[in-house]
């Protein structure tokens, strides 16, 4: 455990947020994008499936 | 006190002035800067749920949970966009586009303003007008997260 606060260490999220951690815990993308948009979902399992490369 | 002595006193008085306190000791260097821990690098953290059946156990530890990836979503129980992204996920999910083993976790934001009993209601009982299928962590605003590298 560190001392780290949980929103600081994500990048102090708003709602909604949607991020992608990879394999090893890596933040690795995130989008702040308020309405549901399929393109933005498209690229976050992109990058799920690459793993962030 | 006659008007010489009047004088004079006003004479010194202007001498004097500016110089009667002590100086001010200057910040400059003295201060000492805020040293935040650095922000690992491999993240986890640990937070309660519902202990429904889809949220894995009454605490979740979100690198210990999962293989593979994930897919974060923070929520807020009054948050119109949440809502929104919780029904296009569960589509995807309905219509097979979101493989079953994605791992998609969604995060309670702003546990100060917001009951868990709201965010229950909104998503995490079956009858909720935005269920969400997949685990719903709760942590608390003073969590902190797990070094997931040095953990490893």
């Amino acid at each position: 455990m560190t001392d780290v606060g949980l929103y600081r260490a994500f990048q102090q999220p708003v709602t909604p947020t949607l991020q992608v951690l990879d394999e090893e815990g890596r933040l690795v993308w995130s989008s702040k994008t308020y309405w549901a948009n399929a393109t933005v979902l498209t690229e976050a399992l992109n990058i799920m499936e690459t793993g962030g490369r | 006190m006659n008007g010489k002595g009047l004088v004079a006193c006003l004479v010194v008085l202007t001498m004097l002035a500016g110089c009667t306190a002590a100086p001010m000791e200057s910040n400059e260097g003295t201060e000492q800067a805020v040293v935040l821990t650095p922000v690992p690098t491999h993240l986890s953290f640990s937070a309660p749920t519902f202990d429904r059946a889809v949220d894995g156990g009454a605490n979740l530890d979100l690198r210990s949970s999962f293989d593979g990836p994930v897919l974060l979503l923070w929520v807020a129980s009054g948050c119109s966009g949440c809502h929104d992204w919780t029904v296009m996920l569960k589509e995807e999910l309905e219509a097979g586009n979101l493989s079953n083993t994605t791992n998609i976790v969604a995060v309670h934001r702003y546990p100060e303003f917001e009951s868990t009993e709201s965010v229950a209601q909104r998503y995490g009982e079956n009858n909720s007008t935005h269920f969400m299928p997949w685990p719903l962590m709760l942590p608390p605003p003073s969590t902190t997260v797990i070094d997931a590298k040095a953990a490893a």
